[in-house]
């Protein structure tokens, strides 16, 4: 005859072997816990050695473009070109902004947008200079900045007073665009 | 240790108001292995106040067939010790346990004398074989050399290769049979030196085996235990990746949010900012092709225009239109003085555009040209105006 003792601890050990023997799937669905935490470890650590070896690009990025907030209004665009800083001379009263585009690589947005002026309303700036030398060398001072894009350029000679002219087709500072590429 | 083998000599101690430790056995206990004679005496009466059976064998937890000893307190006794401060313990089980201690198959005789050492003893006899209480005997009788030896007589028969231990409180039995057999042990105080402490229950019902929920949920305990250890185990290894995940993602939550992106857009801004600006490349071209067209002689440059285009730049960087000059990457606008002994203007312009390719290094083509008429210090002069494309 059972006796309350022997069944007590019958019970008992009944109770235990239950969570005993859920033991191996309990381990098993662990163990794959673990493995892929142990992948997602190591995919962020090789994620993160890239990253941190990029970053440094982030701070040139900010160093060679002004955000596109500190351009407010045409005045500020002209100004951004410092035509004046090179030798060069643009009117004005004639500088309209043309256009406004994107930069994308390969497809993918890198977060600047291109800000393209033009004189009285032509895709065309005309950027002038007192003497071929001084414009050549103007235009080779401006053309240096990364901030900066020149399209097709046409050097020529003004009818009336034989100054040395550059026509600029698409000229446009390149600002940057926080707000739409996102910050990262 | 008080011995104790009648009501009269328990109600003495009781109102004595004595503290000592005492042994129940005598008239007050009913002592026997047979669970028959245990249960036909608890439903018959309320004489004896069942207690918690006893296990009268020793390594034999899971046999099928136990042997218990079962004890019955008289109920009177039970009455006069409820609220007694002293420690109880019964005869029967002091014997129990130093027959089960014994080696050899044994016999051991003990007991009390209810009304006085000279009056008839209550002797207890338990007999075991092969570690297991065998049977239990319970005699009234006077310690002399005669009566032990007729008390004993049929038990020593029944187990000739029995140990006889006899043990106090009994007085030694004279000189006899009994004695000089050489089987005979004084057993002396031996089984009442270590007291036995069981549970002495004095109200009815209390024998009844207990649920003994302890040992139960102890063993359920230790599965748990077990389990949640190795659970733990395995969960702090979780935990520890976790961490590692944690410390290594710090600063870098949400850029890693958006992980591909982010590093995508690293990686082409990278290749962005490594670029050398076109715009640059574009004004060298257009040096080259100014200081190549200034050493033709006597050349009266119209315009020189150059494409932005970079045919170098594998990487597509959209922004627009691409630059065009007719499909060429340059143009270049140029006028020289009409000479006739050239054979015309024509022929004159196949020369000139090789003479631009040697000195520019690019490949120059004549793409048109025209007549026309140049005031140079008042005087009219025939030019001829070429324009050349090409590539680079």
């Amino acid at each position: 005859m059972l006796t309350n003792k022997v069944l007590s601890i019958g019970l008992g050990a009944a109770f235990a072997a239950a969570f005993l023997l859920s033991l191996p799937k309990t381990v098993e669905a662990m163990s794959g816990l673990k493995n892929r935490q142990i992948t997602a470890n190591h995919a962020l650590e090789e994620w993160r050695e890239a990253y941190q070896a990029l970053l440094p690009v982030n701070t040139v990025w900010e160093n060679t473009f002004v955000s596109a907030s500190q351009i407010a209004d045409l005045v500020h665009l002209y100004r951004a070109f410092r035509f004046d800083q090179y030798g060069l001379f643009v009117d004005p009263d004639t500088t309209m902004q043309t256009s406004t585009e994107s930069v994308s690589v390969n497809g993918v947005e890198v977060g600047v947008r291109k800000l393209c002026v033009g004189s009285a309303g032509a895709q065309v700036l005309a950027v002038h200079a007192p003497s071929v030398g001084e414009l050549r060398v103007g235009i080779k001072a401006l053309s240096e900045r990364n901030d900066i894009s020149l399209g097709q350029m046409t050097m020529q000679f003004d009818a009336q007073t034989g100054r040395p002219i550059v026509n600029i087709s698409d000229a446009c500072l390149v600002v940057r665009v926080d707000a739409e590429s996102g910050e990262i | 240790m008080e011995f104790i083998g009648s009501v009269e000599h328990l109600t003495d101690i009781i109102e004595d108001g004595v503290q000592v430790d005492i042994a129940l056995g005598g008239d007050l206990v009913f002592v026997t292995n047979e669970k028959d004679a245990i249960a036909r005496l608890g439903s018959d009466d309320d004489a004896y106040v069942m207690q918690q059976r006893r296990m009268a064998s020793r390594g034999r937890v899971f046999d099928k067939e136990k042997v218990f000893l079962y004890i019955g307190l008289d109920s009177e006794a039970a009455t006069l010790l409820d609220g007694y401060k002293g420690r109880i313990v019964f005869q029967a089980d002091q014997y129990l346990a130093y027959g089960l201690s014994l080696k050899s198959n044994s016999i051991v005789v003990g007991g009390s004398y209810p009304s006085g050492v000279n009056n008839d003893a209550s002797v207890l006899v338990m007999v075991f074989t092969d570690n297991a209480l065998q049977s239990v005997y319970e005699r009234k009788s006077p310690i002399t050399g005669y009566h032990c030896e007729l008390l004993m007589a049929d038990i020593v028969t029944r187990y000739p290769d029995h140990q006889i231990h006899w043990c106090a409180p009994l007085e030694l039995p004279p000189m006899s049979d009994l004695t000089t057999n050489p089987l005979f042990v004084d057993a002396g105080q031996s089984a009442t030196t270590v007291r036995v402490n069981r549970k002495v229950s004095l109200k009815k019902g209390a024998e009844k085996e207990g649920l003994y929920l302890v040992p139960g949920i102890v063993t359920a305990l230790v599965g748990f235990f077990a389990y949640v250890g190795i659970v733990g185990f395995y969960w702090a290894g979780i935990e520890s990746e976790r961490n590692q995940y944690a410390r290594l993602i710090a600063g870098y939550e949400e850029a890693y949010a958006n992980s591909r992106h982010s590093l995508d857009l690293l990686r082409h801004r990278e290749y962005y900012l490594r670029q050398t600006a076109e715009s640059s490349v574009a004004v060298a071209r257009l040096e080259v092709l100014l200081a190549g067209s200034a050493q033709i002689d006597r050349v009266m440059i119209n315009s020189i225009g150059v494409s932005a285009r970079n045919s170098d730049n594998e990487s597509e960087i959209m922004s627009g239109e691409a630059d065009e000059f007719n499909g060429g990457d340059f143009l270049i606008d140029v006028s020289i003085p009409a000479d006739s002994s050239q054979g015309g203007a024509r022929f004159a312009g196949e020369p000139l555009a090789k003479r631009l390719s040697a000195l520019t290094g690019y490949s120059v083509q004549l793409m048109g040209h025209t007549e026309e008429m140049v005031t140079d210090r008042g005087q009219q002069i025939k030019y001829w105006r070429y324009r050349f494309g090409g590539g680079f």
